[in-house]
């Protein structure tokens, strides 16, 4: 078993040495404390720098320097894995954590039954609701579902594969996401989606509106074929907290504090209740177990609040890379993030530009400028990094399994993607 | 503009019998006032104020009327001007309903639902959506519509009216009245907010709003109605044990009162979201660019608000038949919707459609919501298959007949040389276009109205909705006699009447 680790490490890096072995095996008492999910075996993981998790993502030539780095993470994510599963076979190691990797097979089929679901007559409508489910979106949803199902499904004394019903969650996660979109571009005003126009600027917002309609109520119908009412139930919610986070976007607070919180509340019905939910409903599907529920829950949580705060950094620091001008989407909405609120603090002059959304002439630059200029971003990388914890935290509480290891690995791509 | 004030113009509105000059003062007080400022109390109080006046003129034609009455009503208005959340909340509170096997509260609790509900129609149901300039002379058409009033003969509404609030003592809860405790909601009484700054714009959800305010004599609002009637027809399930008899308000379960309930949210968030505009389509006449986005923006939210708060509810049912068929009723809406005006805006051009594919493209938009609800209905109480056949042929052909009667109303009402505005989408219409051909069809669009009149367009469509009317009485008769079942046989023939 060691032998074709070592082999294998050895093909897929060119010039392994012993020295990154030693490395490896002191990486690996740092470790050892994974299962126990204490915080001091975190840092060296989180550190990761940025790029090289891209580069480690899209598979292309590693640099000999960086080869050490990550094959020091392959190989622990290894030894963890022969520590917990004993005489697992194990394939290529970067294939074990590899979430996409993990979900691929399941993943592939997902885009064609979503276009069956949305089985219409009239063209025109058939299309438009195909927009979006052309494949080019992150998937990153459907694939939190399909990895918490297996392993799920492992917790519970079952083979891997997803049940059908399963299957089904992890599209409608994906359809009532999209719904969201499609009626947010039309709030929003935005001409742009994942690369090509968005639907109401190409067919108009009357269009627009009964396309994220149809689609949402494809997904109910899925929903109710499954058959079971507390799942129903469960993603049901889902669609309550969508709309009321868009309205808590509307108002804004006065007292600071209580901007925050609202500011969290909102990031949770947006984006976190989805994941969250869809993760319960996977659960509720094999296992009776309330607690089980609520592991999967408060992973999908708090996975989804860390994705909307990297999101929100993202705004922020994103644009001045590659577009060399603030991108500052948010600011431009009148929308104050976790960078803005964390900026607040030392430039009290934020206070009534959030006030006022922003409307004012020079609003939108003065804030971006304030915020870089404070650690607000940093703030919220760290706040994200915590939930990121927690997460790792709540999952660790099942059964091992790839799928258990791949969705903590979720947690560290969440942190530290860059698009 | 402070609650304290209200009471004057609730004076105004009692003591304005006429039902014209009161629609008047009405319109200049929106227009001026921010009365929208506190929609959500201001509405309910004009309301009230509008159940005054219809009740003191039912009354009149009525026996009897009680001096009592008035005053309770008058304490009533006061009350609710005071107190109107918890008033409201009071009333819609099932277990109120007072001696079930009666069938309804006191008299006068049960006059208020019966013109509250009545008063709360929503616009008419072949409501277009106006805002493009190219639709913009149907949207005309729209509003005179409304202002002509579904019932404008005083006899056929009078008929119509008391065949409705018979028909809701029977079920003893007002059905319209429903979907206000979702309005009324905090997210939406921030909209009503927001949408006063929409006053003086074109944008369509001002006329939506409006509608369910004081267009108390238009529109079909009583899909719930429909559904609360089907279920105390069709009467205690036979078949499941988990289903008690004692649950039974009114002998309607109170699943099927929520269902009554999710139907009347979906057929409101629909025609909220019709009223959507296309902002490429923006003239200079529709009021600023940066109002209408915002009303779109409004638009979209209370819409989704209230499919969402419909999503749950049926969630609540704990029956994935009734979610499933539900969701299949929505998926039908937006197909029709979608295909609502695009056979608007081609028909008066080029090539109409004939009448099968106007009416599937009616059921769809107008039928497929009732009919699918009244089969849930049925689920929900555990009838069998037939039951549930039945009731949805019940529901799709009573629908189609009341939207034939709907787009009959110009032809039939308006003395000839009058010129009224209609649809082109309307049945004797697009009957009309069957028959006489393509280009005379053609040659014919300027004297369109009198041509319809002579030719047999009118009388087919008459036909047809006869048709229906009697396949909807067929359906219902396989069910037991009751009283409610009576009540539906009313509507339906009611629906024939011209």
């Amino acid at each position: 078993m060691a032998g074709s680790w070592w082999m294998c490490c050895r093909r897929l890096n060119g010039g392994f040495t012993n020295s990154g072995l030693t490395e490896t095996l002191r990486c690996f008492s740092g470790h050892a404390a994974y299962s126990s999910a204490s915080p001091t075996g975190r840092p060296s993981l989180s550190s990761t720098p940025r790029k090289e998790v891209s580069l480690y993502l899209t598979g292309s030539a590693v640099t000999p320097g960086k080869v050490i780095e990550s094959a020091r993470r392959r190989s622990s994510s290894l030894y963890s894995t022969l520590q917990s599963c004993g005489c697992r076979t194990t394939h290529s190691d970067a294939k074990l954590r590899d979430p996409f990797t993990l979900a691929q097979k399941d993943l592939t089929s997902i885009y064609d039954d979503i276009k069956k679901e949305l089985f219409v007559a009239k063209t025109e409508l058939k299309y438009l609701c195909d927009y979006y489910f052309d494949g080019r979106g992150k998937a990153i949803r459907p694939i939190i579902v399909i990895l918490m199902a297996r392993a799920m499904n492992i917790h519970s004394n079952r083979a891997g594969d997803l049940l059908p019903g399963q299957r089904t969650i992890a599209m409608i996660s994906e359809m009532i996401h999209t719904a969201s979109l499609v009626h947010d571009d039309v709030i929003d005003g935005s001409d742009e989606r994942r690369g090509k126009k968005s639907i109401n600027d190409v067919w108009g917002e009357r269009k627009a509106i009964l396309a994220g309609d149809f689609i949402l109520s494809a997904a109910t119908m899925a929903l109710a074929r499954i058959g079971n009412s507390a799942v129903v139930k469960v993603v049901s919610q889902v669609i309550e907290d969508l709309v009321r986070g868009e309205f808590m976007q509307l108002g804004s607070k006065e007292n600071e504090n209580e901007r925050f919180k609202h500011y969290l509340e909102k990031t949770y019905k947006k984006t976190a209740s989805l994941m969250a939910h869809s993760c319960k409903a996977v659960s509720i599907l094999v296992n009776s177990d309330p607690e089980v529920h609520e592991i999967a829950y408060q992973y999908g949580k708090n996975v989804g609040i860390a994705f909307q705060l990297v999101d929100d950094v993202l705004d922020f620091t994103s644009g001045a890379e590659q577009l060399g001008k603030p991108a500052a989407a948010d600011l431009k909405l009148g929308l104050a993030t976790g960078p803005v609120l964390f900026a607040c603090q030392q430039f009290p002059e934020l206070h009534a530009m959030i006030m006022r959304r922003f409307s004012s002439k020079g609003d939108v630059d003065q804030a971006w400028q304030y915020v870089l200029q404070s650690d607000g971003v940093q703030q919220t990388t760290y706040l994200a990094r915590r939930y990121c914890e927690e997460a790792i935290r709540q999952i660790s509480r099942l059964r091992p399994s790839p799928e258990r290891d791949a969705l903590i690995r979720l947690t560290e791509i969440v942190l530290s993607r860059d698009k | 503009m402070q609650l304290g004030t209200q009471p004057l113009y609730l004076h105004l509105f009692i003591y304005l019998p006429f039902h014209r000059v009161r629609w008047l003062a009405a319109s200049f007080i929106f227009r001026r006032s921010a009365l929208f400022f506190h929609f959500c109390h201001v509405f309910s109080v004009i309301l009230l104020s509008i159940f005054a006046v219809r009740r003191g003129a039912e009354e009149e034609e009525e026996e009897g009327a009680c001096v009592r009455e008035s005053e309770r009503r008058e304490a009533a208005a006061a009350v609710y001007s005071r107190h109107t959340p918890e008033v409201l909340r009071l009333f819609s509170d099932p277990s109120d309903a007072g001696d079930p096997a009666e069938g309804s509260r006191c008299p006068a609790e049960s006059a208020i639902f019966c013109a509250v509900s009545s008063a709360v129609r929503a616009p008419v149901l072949s409501r277009l959506s106006p805002g493009s300039s190219v639709t913009r002379w149907v949207s005309v058409s729209v509003r005179g519509l409304r202002g002509l009033g579904l019932f404008s003969s005083s006899e056929s509404s009078s008929n119509w009216s008391k065949v409705v609030s018979d028909a809701e003592k029977i079920v003893g809860y007002p059905t319209s009245f429903m979907s206000l405790r979702c309005l009324l909601s905090d997210e939406l009484s921030n909209v009503a907010m927001h949408v006063r700054k929409l006053v003086g714009t074109q944008h369509p959800l001002l006329n939506t709003a409006r509608g369910f305010v004081y267009d108390s004599k238009n529109n079909l609002q009583m899909r719930g109605l429909i559904v609360l009637l089907l279920s105390k027809t069709a009467g205690p399930s036979h078949a499941a044990s988990e289903l008690l008899t004692k649950d039974m308000v009114s002998g309607i379960y109170p699943s099927q009162r929520n269902l009554a309930e999710i139907t009347e949210l979906i057929h409101t968030a629909f025609l909220v979201h019709r009223g959507i505009v296309n902002l490429k389509e923006w003239t200079v006449s529709d009021g600023p660019l940066k109002d209408m986005e915002f009303g779109n923006k409004m638009a979209v939210l209370s819409g989704d608000f209230l499919l969402a708060n419909a999503c749950t509810g049926l969630a609540e049912l704990n029956d994935t038949k009734v979610v499933e068929l539900i969701s299949s009723a929505i998926s039908d809406l937006v197909q029709g919707i979608y295909y609502e005006n695009y056979y608007n805006v081609e028909d008066g051009l080029g090539d109409g459609m004939d009448v099968t594919p106007w009416e599937d493209q009616a059921f769809l938009s107008h039928g497929a919501l009732l009919a699918k609800s009244c089969q849930a209905a049925m689920q929900l109480a555990k009838h069998d298959r037939e039951a549930q056949r039945l009731a949805y042929l019940y529901g799709k052909h009573l629908s189609l007949g009341h939207k034939l009667n709907s787009d009959l109303q110009p032809f039939v009402k308006s003395r000839l040389g009058e010129m009224t505005s209609f649809s082109l989408s309307a049945a004797p219409v697009v009957f009309h276009r069957q028959i006489v051909g393509k280009e005379k069809w053609h040659q014919q669009l300027e004297e369109l109205l009198a041509a319809v009149k002579s030719e047999k367009g009118v009388s087919s469509a008459v036909d047809l909705c006869r048709y229906h009317s009697n396949r909807a009485l067929e359906a219902i008769q396989a069910f037991p006699s009751s009283e409610a079942r009576s009540a539906l046989e009313n509507i339906a023939s009611a629906v024939n009447k011209f």
